[in-house]
């Protein structure tokens, strides 16, 4: 079955793999290239933001003039040239969130639907809410209305920022301190927009709320902040996803995504990644160095992160869970495949504080052309971590010959009463799996794309239907090329 | 005193300082030698270590003169070297038939060989920088091809606060079996800083075992590097219950193909002890085989880590590797850290680890409580098998009766 519908998808796309290449031809709004405090000043006042807001990002500004980028990851890429980005980029007659979906240039309704992301309500897929967010801004957040009924806000960030200034104030750079690293100060003196979720008291939100982002114009840096309060015994589903137009340069996305789950609170946080890779030379490709981090701050709370990560020529991103609250929980589950010249280092950090806490983490690296494929991960325990428990499971597959699979685990334990488990293994597609599949009549190339999505499948069951059916394409569609 | 003033102040007795190639070598490795927090923090020879040992430098040596008797002993079967205060060497049955033995200190020309040979083997570890600088007791041993021998090596200091830097180099020829059990039972205020050089050739086997019961501040950092060439076999295993702040940094390269290396120890800290452990397993041919494996004990305020990493080049298909680390914590304040590292640029391998820390399994110590033990009973009960399934794949008998002795005399000292 898989394979079948590999080759349909595969033929469907006419030996072009990244179908989500094109670009939308729209007059876009910027500032000049460069980072300065007049820029920010710039992003600021576009966005209407109260005083408060502009000195927290000029004091990130600050703190990130004397950072360094981080280089412990098992990445190389040529240095980043801050000054030569675009911080900025609207659509033409953006100054003003449009009210309807008539306002906005039919041109970008168009894109989304090619995407597969169609914004008008009545054709939405019931059960999903979508804020659908093109190079710097918010153009759309659909179900809104809805969901206001039962309390839930959903909204772009920038309009956060004016309607809800108290949550902002208190939540923002909570878990992610503007200062944490050069990237999360990046992030957060020039963000432009992204999503806010603010779940009430006891509400179990009714749909799946999702994000889409799209980087069009050229030479801009997309950088969105992400922030989720789920309130005590609230639940909320999130989906994200990410493209962006091929092309020969590298573009950077730096994006800061934080969660925070109060009492008994349960956030579920799915990714498919997907933006532009570069080419089969290595060329172009966006640089993803995402910071997302959630903070289990109730007792009894659940963070569940679980992403599937395809695209991108650099992807840097840990998804990690604070397990601050006694009794809170944070799962990890990740795919990633690598192809080409793709880089990824990716995996996520398990910072038990409270009692009886546990995480769990399942992490899939498929590595294929010449590709490395890095698993990175830290499960820490301190001392006050009663009773606590960790499981990780770690497994690699290498496809191309070419390619590296690297398992850098960290593992520390301060707390006698606890249990770390950790296992991980690297190895080759089975030989006698492949025999077994081939006798049965599939082609070598169907083979092993049934044998990867059994490899997944652990992670990709733990992904929202909607989204489950487009990851399973997605592996299928990545291996395409690289294998036979 | 920085290191420089305490290079210049006891040039005499440091090794080679007379010889233009390694004075050079050792001049550069001082000027490197810049303790900054970032070394401190990420450095993988220092993050880990008793800080005390890099930062705090003292010399003494009684004599770097070596004095070499020669003892035989027909009643006694093995050979065995005695080291003490690192230049002392007390020699039974070492005859030149099969093993040839010889200090350094002498052979300037090979000195220099062999400090060229394997200047590149722990680029940018510190502690061995810190051996290079003060190299003051260096030995060479020699075994002809198709011979079978067992040596003791037993290291011992009577002189407070000696501080010795070992280069010792070990060279096995083709078809060789060497059974080398070397033990270090250092019981004075001193600091130990050993490294041995194996060259392991083609078809032949060493089994290396290793006992450190090193007293209260005998503290040792011992590192070890093998080069295993075709279808030759190097097997490790560390026991440690030294109560000193003890680092066991080992390194093997798998040149030929074929060639099988275990790296694999078990060690027990207490009270205030840093307990600092590393392998790494280069696997640069194709059809080799590595296990690294490494158990921990710890209990009071006793701090450990165990670092394991298998490389694989991308040449060497076939490869199995496989690392295991378990720990056991017995106390509240007791850490563990654990980091075992997979690299991996072959795509025709098996390589795998797994590691855990917790406590002891409850149903384990209920059911033996059910049989009439006590807590502590069954707790060292436990503790002793644990050792057990490991130690159970080393054929030297007498070597598991004298761990597991080791192993009762800790439990007992130590609280639970």
């Amino acid at each position: 079955m898989n394979s079948k519908k590999t080759l349909d998808q595969i033929s469907a796309f006419d030996g072009d793999k990244y179908k989500y290449g094109f670009v939308t031809d729209i007059e876009s709004d910027h500032p000049p290239k460069g980072l300065s405090e007049d820029i920010i000043k710039f992003i600021s006042y576009k966005k209407n933001e109260p005083e408060w807001m502009l000195e927290w990002r000029l004091k990130a500004f600050k703190k990130w003039k004397k950072m360094k980028e981080p280089k412990w990851a098992n990445i190389n890429f040529p240095k980043i040239n801050y000054q030569d980005i675009y911080y900025y980029a609207s659509p033409k007659g953006f100054e003003k969130k449009p009210k309807s979906l008539d306002e906005i240039d039919p041109k970008l309704i168009d894109t989304y639907n090619k995407l597969g992301i169609p914004l008008e309500e009545q054709k939405v897929l019931a059960g999903v809410a979508v804020d659908a967010v093109f190079d710097s801004v918010s153009i759309a957040t659909t179900y809104k209305g809805e969901l206001e009924k039962l309390g839930i806000v959903f909204c772009s960030i920038s309009e956060a920022i004016q309607n809800h200034p108290r949550l902002v104030k208190k939540y923002l750079g909570s878990v992610i301190p503007p200062g944490d690293h050069s990237f999360a100060a990046l992030n957060s003196a020039v963000f432009t927009d992204g999503t806010f979720v603010y779940v009430p008291k006891g509400v179990h939100c009714p749909m799946e709320l999702s994000t889409y982002f799209r980087i069009n114009a050229e030479n801009t840096g997309q950088f969105e902040r992400t922030l989720i309060i789920a309130n005590e015994g609230s639940y909320v589903s999130y989906l994200e996803g990410c493209t962006a137009p091929q092309r020969d340069t590298n573009q950077l996305h730096a994006a800061n995504v934080e969660l925070i789950a109060l009492d008994s609170a349960e956030i579920k946080y799915s990714t498919v990644q997907n933006w532009y890779p570069g080419d089969d030379q290595g060329r172009g490709g966006i640089y993803n160095f995402v910071t997302k981090r959630g903070l289990c701050k109730g007792n009894n709370s659940k963070i569940s992160w679980t992403q599937v990560e395809t695209g991108s020529a650099i992807t840097w991103k840990y998804p990690s869970c604070i397990l601050k609250g006694d009794n809170s929980k944070g799962e990890f589950y990740s795919v990633a495949i690598t192809n080409n010249f793709q880089q990824a280092d990716t995996g996520t950090k398990m910072l038990h504080i409270g009692k009886n806490t546990k995480s769990k983490i399942i992490s899939k690296g498929i590595s294929l052309g010449k590709s490395q494929n890095t698993y990175r991960g830290l499960v820490k325990f301190l001392n006050r971590a009663d009773k606590s428990r960790n499981y990780t499971q770690c497994d690699s597959l290498l496809v191309g010959g070419d390619s590296g699979a690297h398992t850098v685990p960290y593992i520390d334990s301060k707390n006698k009463s606890s249990v770390i488990e950790h296992e991980a293994s690297t190895s080759k597609i089975n030989e006698e799996q492949l025999y077994y599949c081939r006798q049965r009549g599939l082609t070598h190339e169907d083979a092993v794309s049934l044998i990867v999505n059994g490899f997944c499948k652990q992670v990709l069951q733990e992904l929202p239907m909607e989204f489950a059916v487009e990851a399973q394409k997605l592996v299928s569609i990545s291996l395409e090329g690289s294998v036979g | 005193m920085d290191l420089q003033s305490v290079y210049n102040s006891n040039k005499k007795t440091i090794i080679g300082s007379d010889l233009e190639y390694i004075k050079n070598f050792q001049k550069k490795l001082i000027h490197n030698y810049v303790l900054d927090k970032k070394v401190l923090n990420h450095n993988e020879s220092t993050k880990h270590i008793d800080k005390k040992i890099i930062k705090s430098i003292n010399y003494f040596i009684k004599d770097s003169k070596p004095k070499i008797q020669i003892q035989k002993n027909n009643k006694l079967l093995t050979s065995s070297i005695i080291v003490k205060n690192g230049n002392d060497y007390l020699l039974h049955n070492i005859d030149d038939e099969n093993i040839i033995f010889d200090s350094l200190y002498n052979k300037k020309d090979l000195m220099i060989e062999k400090i060229n040979k394997y200047k590149d083997t722990f680029v940018d570890d510190y502690v061995v920088n810190l051996n290079s600088i003060f190299f003051n007791s260096s030995f060479d041993l020699y075994l002809r091809e198709n011979s079978n021998s067992k040596i003791d090596l037993l290291h011992l200091i009577d002189a407070k606060k000696s501080t010795i830097y070992a280069k010792n180099f070990f060279k096995i020829n083709k078809n060789t079996k060497l059974l080398l059990i070397e033990r270090f039972e250092n019981h004075l205020e001193s600091n130990s800083n050993i490294v041995n050089y194996f060259e392991v050739e083609a078809g032949s086997e060493v089994m290396h075992l290793i006992i450190q019961n090193n007293s209260v501040n005998a503290d040792l950092q011992f590192s070890s590097h093998i080069n295993c060439h075709a279808s030759s076999t190097f097997k490790q295993f560390t026991f440690n219950v030294s109560q000193a702040s003890i680092r066991n940094h080992h390194y093997a390269n798998l040149i030929g193909q074929n060639g099988k290396v275990d790296l694999q120890g078990i060690f027990f800290a207490a009270k205030n002890q840093i307990v600092d452990n590393k392998t790494l397993i280069n696997h640069l041919s194709p059809d080799c085989t590595s296990n690294q494996t490494y158990k921990a004990i710890l209990t009071d305020n006793a701090k450990a880590s165990y670092l394991s990493k298998t490389f694989v080049d991308r040449k060497a298909q076939k490869t199995e590797g496989y690392q295991l680390s378990k720990g056991i914590l017995l106390s509240r304040d007791s850490y563990f850290h654990s980091k075992p590292e997979l690299k991996i640029y072959a795509n025709d391998v098996k390589c795998s680890h797994g590691s855990t820390i917790g406590p002891f399994d409850d149903d384990m110590l209920f059911y033996l409580r059910t049989r009439g033990l006590d807590l502590n009973q069954a707790k060292s009960f436990l503790i002793k098998s644990f050792c057990m399934s490991l130690l159970d794949n080393i054929e030297e008998k007498t070597y598991k009766i004298e761990a597991i002795k080791l192993a009762d005399k800790w439990l007992k000292k130590n609280s639970f």
